[in-house]
């Protein structure tokens, strides 16, 4: 990579996501200023998948018969799950769940416009946050749909149960990346320590994966935070209940030409909106629909935290501007960001108590 | 991410395999996987598929070293320091004098300085003697290695002339190319950040590392890694040591998501103090 793309590069590849500030790890070159100029992206959605690339420079082949050496139908390659579409289905949709293809041309060239602008509702003092070229940029794509929640059919998260209600995680989630206590690292979200990030990852900043088929394995490489998810295929059981893990332990099979992934025994020091998914059952299922797409549905069964298992569907990809996984070194960079949060906390502590102090004489 | 020079760029991955004869030789095959285990993969190369681990202390010390009291006297014999002999061949590190010295700093100033213990990635060759297992997941186009040791993983891609994306990274730059049945890698575009153990051992940012892999038989890699870097070697130098397979039927990576290790040591004087 050369000139300022090449910066830019560095500056992704190295990305520290502490909420409050953006900071350059060590080894990092000098981040671009500029970002490169918008491409515009093509209009039209054929339902349901995202509107393909008519620019993809790279012809990729495939069709429904295509295996890997070993046998397995393809998923290979490098994918993006950027998606313009709410989780949830949003009020203004007024009920309804479906959209036109006019609709999602609109949707997909308002963000396209203004995805490289600066965000810019920051506070004084605020160092900023990130525009949607972080989140997927002006390639992301819509969904024919107003929510990825295609059940509950409303499109909304099914409710809470009781416990989930008990422990206050009907809050937004951003809210407490932003605002929440900072009395130790402890109280940040998994994702701004620069540990892990949900599973299953419903987009965010460097939202690609490249999928990795081997005799008996599928592997997913995902960019943020430089996770490897290898899913073996061979039928073995989950591993020991007393073995809990970030990405959870996740066992692969095939039905037909879709791989379905059951993933179990996740710390609940994860979280998943928010809530401890120490109880999740995770069922993912990949089908490959066309050279450029994957359809990625996710299932989680989560007694503790839903009244109702819920599912999501959120296309997975081809991007021409996203067909290469870098290094994202997180917590290498991290130390600015973090050492500010919990700094910046104890700053406002002294300065209150030094206020008390002077109200007192 | 962001490529933005597609001209310039190959693809990593084309759409799909071209279908190539299986050429499956049987060896003893221990999982029922057609292919885990075989003897060479579906494009004919060595099957380098597999979890693998180092066998050594080597990640205390490159060179020869005696068994020591480890930094925390509490921990006493469990968490001391093992013996080991030296891994690089002929005499030593050719360190430039001004580097020497700064690695005898490095040695002494070790529980404050070696990026391990922050569970920053470990770099090349380190990641591959740091006593965790690996799973190396072998492609005809790209080799991709995923290492449980602070979740770090790297792609080696089999295209020689792939240009470098110019950025410096951790775990460096990987291009790979079959030598007969020995897989050579060059990896370049390091950062200055990683060491090559807990003896101080370092590098700057013009770290250049060919490793080879050779599968000696089903169940071992000759691993070799030569190291140049001309501000602070005089010469390169040569490391080996095998690469042993976790046979287990049931052997899978787990996690060593370390930042959570390593947060009380970065951030402990900043967390909130109690009565305060």
């Amino acid at each position: 990579m050369r000139g300022p793309h090449g910066a830019m590069l560095g500056a992704a590849a190295i990305l520290s996501l502490a909420s409050v500030s953006m900071v350059a790890g060590q080894g990092s070159k000098p981040a671009a200023k500029t970002p490169p100029p918008v491409k515009k992206t093509t209009a039209a959605a054929p339902a349901p998948a995202p509107a393909k690339s008519a620019s993809s420079k790279n012809a990729r082949k495939w069709t429904p018969s295509a295996r890997t050496p070993d046998g397995q139908p393809d998923l290979q390659g490098v994918y993006t799950f950027a998606s313009l579409t709410p989780m949830e289905r949003p009020a203004s949709a007024g009920g309804k769940a479906e959209l036109t293809p006019e609709e999602v041309a609109a949707i997909e060239k308002r963000a396209a416009d203004n995805a490289l602008k600066d965000n810019d509702r920051r506070r004084p003092g605020d160092p900023g946050t990130y525009n949607r070229f972080w989140g997927g940029g002006q390639e992301a794509k819509a969904t024919t749909r107003t929510s990825l929640i295609v059940d509950p059919p409303d499109g909304r998260l099914p409710p809470l149960t009781e416990k989930a209600k008990k422990l206050g995680i009907a809050q937004n989630r951003l809210s407490r990346l932003d605002f929440g206590p900072a009395d130790s690292w402890l109280d940040r979200d998994p994702y701004e320590r620069c540990i892990a990030r949900e599973v299953p990852r419903t987009g965010g900043n460097n939202p690609g994966a490249q999928i990795v088929q081997t005799p008996g394995y599928v592997t997913i490489v995902y960019e943020a935070m430089h996770d490897t998810r290898v899913i073996p295929l061979d039928g073995r059981p989950h591993v020991g209940a007393h073995i809990r893990l970030w990405n959870g332990d996740s066992r692969g099979r095939w039905e037909g030409n879709t791989l379905v992934v059951d993933t179990t025994n996740f710390s609940d020091s994860q979280t998943f909106f928010g809530a401890p998914a120490g109880q999740m059952h995770l069922t993912e299922r990949f089908t490959r629909v066309d050279a450029d797409t994957i359809s990625y549905e996710a299932t989680i069964n989560d007694p503790a935290t839903w009244t109702r298992p819920w599912t999501f569907i959120l296309p997975w990809y081809h991007s021409d501007d996203y067909e290469e996984i870098f290094e994202y070194a997180c917590h290498e960079g991290n130390y600015n960001s973090m050492s500010g949060i919990l700094g910046g906390a104890r700053e406002k502590e002294r300065q209150a108590a030094e206020a008390a102090a002077k109200g007192k004489k | 991410m962001r490529t933005g020079l597609g001209s310039a760029i190959v693809a990593i991955v084309t759409a799909a395999f071209v279908a190539v004869m299986f050429l499956w030789q049987g060896i003893p095959v221990a999982t029922q996987v057609p292919g885990a285990r075989a003897a060479r993969t579906s494009d004919g190369k060595p099957n380098l598929n597999g979890i693998w681990q180092s066998l050594n202390s080597a990640n205390w010390d490159l060179l020869d070293h005696g068994a020591k009291q480890g930094p925390v006297f509490s921990l006493g014999a469990s968490f001391s320091a093992p013996a080991g002999l030296s891994v690089v061949e002929g005499d030593g590190i050719p360190y430039k004098p001004e580097a020497l010295a700064k690695k005898k700093e490095n040695q002494a100033n070790w529980a404050k300085l070696d990026p391990e213990i922050k569970c920053y990635m470990p770099g090349v060759p380190r990641a591959n003697y740091q006593g965790f297992p690996f799973q190396i997941l072998q492609t005809p186009q790209y080799i991709h290695i995923a290492y449980e040791f602070a979740s770090a993983y790297r792609a080696i891609y089999m295209d020689p002339k792939r240009p470098s994306p110019g950025i410096d990274m951790w775990m460096g730059f990987s291009r790979g190319h079959w030598e007969g049945d020995t897989l050579v890698v060059d990896v370049t575009g390091f950062s200055d950040g990683s060491w090559f153990d807990r003896a101080g051992d370092f590098h700057s940012d013009a770290l250049h590392v060919t490793e080879r892999y050779t599968l000696a038989d089903a169940d071992h890699i000759n691993y070799e890694a030569t190291i140049e870097d001309p501000n602070v070697f005089t010469r390169p130098w040569k490391i080996n040591m095998p690469l042993y397979r976790r046979v287990e039927k049931n052997a899978q990576l787990l996690e060593y998501k370390c930042p959570e290790f390593a947060e009380e040591l970065l951030y402990g004087d900043l967390r909130k103090q109690p009565g305060k």
